[in-house]
């Protein structure tokens, strides 16, 4: 049963007067007047084309913008007299907005919207995030026809990529994931994805909520899915929106991904530690494609960083890693900048320790994941040297070896968790 | 037409107007001959035979019916057939939408004339004047069975239309007699007549009247295998499970509960000459309108959902109002500054009228 209480008495006005829905599409914002009006368009104009007869409505979960985001949603709700463009609606859709304190409460967009779905007892949901300016209409069906029709609980995106975008995602999520999870999911951490009700009750009704997990619901639904009784499909959206981050985003986003991952570990121990390698999921359309344009990065500064990264934080990552380990990333900051290279296998080495250490807990857990974020930096930077000049093909390639190493190398995770070394 | 005339006929019903002058070079439709001809048949009526009323059977959209009222000289009434199926869609769908815009698009007409509301007739249920999308709705939910399928059109009565669920049928007739219009009543419908679909073209929908349970359902003294058209004889819809004396027996028939409706709405001139003004309210399953004639004011509220349905009106502009329901005529609530909470069981629909005290 919902929490009601996350749930503000208007919007709760709203839900009543919205009834049941076959059909719930999210929608967090905050701060997003820039993109949101082109987005609910193409959630609406999806709607009313792919599913015309479906009971649907539009939940905007807001985190407290102040630059007009919510007025730009509740305004592109249709009428009961409006069309858009020949699509015209057979039913009412109903566009409803509410807000609440994102500073204080992570996770809450989808807390909100879990929360309303079990209210308006919606069978297939979908989130799409405010900020994919290359949203088409017809992501909409993409995203829920899996779930209303092939019975699928969790649908991911795939996207056409640059090779130099998500690059957490491609050296750090997307095979850690793969090699613990069993299951090749391209975005385990996803800006839009589609839920059945039975895998949204199931993540309304976990302990995670009001705790630090809840900054990463996203990753957490994922894990569910992977581990329990649940089937898992992908679907092909075209091209990702490439969004410019700050660098105090990166934290954040290690927070939501490997921090989840890595507190998961302990209470999913008896699934990932007896699966090994890894399986394709379904996939409609293309399970990833790169795109190649020119793209400027700041390689250098991501090398400074994980250099000063290992001496500011020599003490912290002394508690972490290995001697032996600790001795290899010393040695590697010696080196000239264009010889640098973190390999695979050490990469992996670094993770399994950390995510070991997590277990242990020698320090804060929060500060074992922000100490990560340099290391990973080096990674990063050796991504880029490495497929500077490669063809898609290479880059999928590279990705897939790093993939091969954390899959071959997870018994070692296994044995270090349970107490060897 | 005079020999009617004199016989005492009070209207005359013309079919497919607007086809009635044909021309090469057009699409022979609504051509400014055939109103030239209904203007100078309305004088001479109106001349020679005063009070007997024209009536346009013309399936177009309401803009284009607006001429055959011309200012007041061609047409007394014309059937609003585009509203006809918005009602079973807003039904279906549990949405107000079909029927809100369907009315919002249609246009004042001359105070001297009506439009007549329907909901069966003898013909298919006319899906002419409705969107593709919304006329495959329409089949897929009224007519799984393709032989139920006319003309563009569905040829069942309005209790097979509705399951023959008693509730849906009395908020369908609700409907018809609260909304702007003269509501025109198909025999057999008041008292929830069935259809044969395995009889030919619309044959189906015009079986004999069901008066009784005896010989021919009271229809006919003639050898039952004698009649143009057989009887219905299934034990749901038979002339022996529904019929006109059965019903007349109990307060709670469906012909009883017709006949007090019809009693209520002639309590009133609102509903049938008033004004429209529709109420928005966030629950798009509830459908609200309030209808005005002169001094007097009528709320009408209908919950097209099959649930349960709680809903808020505005009702600020009649603040101070007591809210008297007109069936049982007992009193509810004032209206105040709040929006007015109103609570509907499946199905269900209030009248209103509004007192100030």
């Amino acid at each position: 049963m919902a929490d009601e209480s996350i749930l503000s008495d208007d919007f709760l006005r709203e839900l009543i007067n919205v009834g049941e829905v076959d059909i719930l599409v999210g929608l967090p914002t905050y701060n997003d007047a820039k993109t949101v009006g082109k987005v609910v368009e193409a959630i609406r104009v999806g709607l009313l084309k792919f599913f015309p007869r479906q009971r649907a409505v539009i939940i905007n979960a807001d985190a407290g913008s102040r630059d007009g985001t919510q007025d730009i949603v509740r305004a592109a709700s249709i009428s009961d007299l409006r069309h858009t463009s020949d699509v015209r609606a057979l039913r009412t859709l109903h566009c409803i907005s509410t807000e609440y304190s994102g500073e204080t409460n992570p996770g809450r967009a989808l807390h909100t919207l879990l929360a309303a779905a079990d209210l308006v007892r919606a069978p297939a949901c979908a989130v799409i995030s405010s900020e994919s300016t290359t949203i088409d209409p017809e992501w909409v069906d993409k995203l829920l026809a899996p779930i209303r029709r092939d019975n699928i609980d969790f649908v991911t995106p795939t996207y056409r990529r640059h090779k130099f975008d998500g690059l957490l995602l491609r050296n750090l999520v997307y095979p850690m994931t793969r090699a613990l999870f069993d299951k090749r999911i391209r975005e385990p951490f996803p800006p839009e994805y589609a839920f059945s009700a039975r895998l949204g009750n199931q993540l309304l009704l976990a302990d995670i909520w009001g705790t630090e997990a809840a900054i990463g619901a996203e990753m957490c639904m994922t894990l569910a899915a992977l581990t329990g009784d649940f089937r898992v499909a992908q679907t092909f959206l075209g091209d990702k929106t490439r969004v410019d981050h700050v660098p105090a985003d990166l934290v954040r986003a290690m927070r939501q991904t490997v921090g989840v991952i890595f507190s998961s570990l302990e209470s999913k121990f008896s699934f990932w530690s007896t699966h090994q390698g890894s399986q394709p999921v379904p996939t409609c359309g293309s399970d990833h494609e790169v795109s190649l344009e020119p793209l400027r990065i700041n390689r250098k500064r991501l090398h400074q960083i994980f250099v000063r990264g290992i001496g500011d934080l020599e003490s912290v990552l002394r508690s972490i890693l290995t001697p032996e380990t600790m001795t290899q990333l010393q040695n590697s900051v010696t080196l000239p900048e264009e010889s640098f290279r973190y390999s695979n296998e050490m990469w992996v080495r670094t993770v399994y320790e950390f995510a070991a250490s997590y277990k242990k807990a020698p320090i804060s857990r929060d500060h074992i994941v922000q100490a990560l974020v340099p290391l990973y930096r080096g990674k990063a930077y050796t991504f880029l040297m490495e497929n500077r000049d490669a063809t898609a093909d290479e880059v999928e390639s590279n990705v897939e070896s790093l993939c091969q190493t954390f899959e071959q190398m997870k018994p070692e995770l296994v044995q270090v968790w349970n107490g060897g070394k | 037409m005079k020999f009617w005339l004199a016989m005492g006929v009070d209207a005359f019903r013309l079919d497919a107007v607007p086809y009635l002058v044909e021309r090469e070079g057009t699409n022979c439709e609504n051509l400014p001959e055939t109103h030239d001809i209904i203007k100078d048949l309305r004088a001479r009526i109106d001349r020679e035979f005063p009070g007997v009323m024209l009536l346009a059977e013309a399936n177009q959209w309401p803009a284009d019916l607006r001429p055959y009222f011309s200012e007041g000289d061609e047409f007394h009434m014309a059937f609003h057939f585009p509203l006809m199926p918005r009602m079973f869609m807003g039904l279906k769908l549990e949405d107000r939408k079909p029927i809100t815009e369907i009315l919002q698009q249609t246009p004042a007409i001359p105070e001297v004339c009506q439009w007549c509301l329907f909901l069966r007739n003898h013909d298919e249920l006319t899906l002419e004047m409705v969107t593709d999308v919304e006329r495959d709705y329409m089949y897929d939910e009224y007519a799984r069975d393709k032989n139920m399928r006319l003309n563009l059109g569905i040829r069942r009565r309005l209790a097979a239309l509705l399951d023959n669920d008693r509730r849906r049928i009395e908020l369908m007739n609700g409907l018809l007699m609260s909304l702007p219009g003269t509501p025109i009543i198909y025999y057999g419908d008041e008292i929830g007549m069935g259809d044969n679909v395995n009889l030919g073209d619309r044959n189906g929908v015009r079986t004999p009247m069901q008066w009784d349970g005896g010989w021919n359902g009271g229809f006919s003294s003639a050898d039952p295998e004698k009649l143009y058209s057989p009887l219905m004889l299934n034990p749901v819809y038979g002339f022996q499970a529904i019929n006109v004396s059965s019903q007349e027996r109990f307060d709670h028939s469906l012909l009883s509960w017709m006949k007090s409706m019809i009693r209520v709405r002639k309590s009133t001139p609102v509903l049938g000459r008033g004004s429209i003004e529709f109420l928005y309210p966030a629950n798009h399953r509830v459908l609200a309108y309030v209808r005005k004639y002169q001094k007097e004011t009528i709320l009408v509220v209908n919950n097209l959902s099959s649930s349960a349905q709680a809903t808020e009106l505005d009702l600020k502009a009649y603040k101070g109002n007591i809210l008297i329901e007109m069936f049982g005529r007992n009193i509810f609530p004032k209206i105040g500054d709040l929006p007015y909470l109103l609570t509907l069981a499946p199905y269900q629909f209030f009248w209103f009228r509004l007192r100030k005290i």
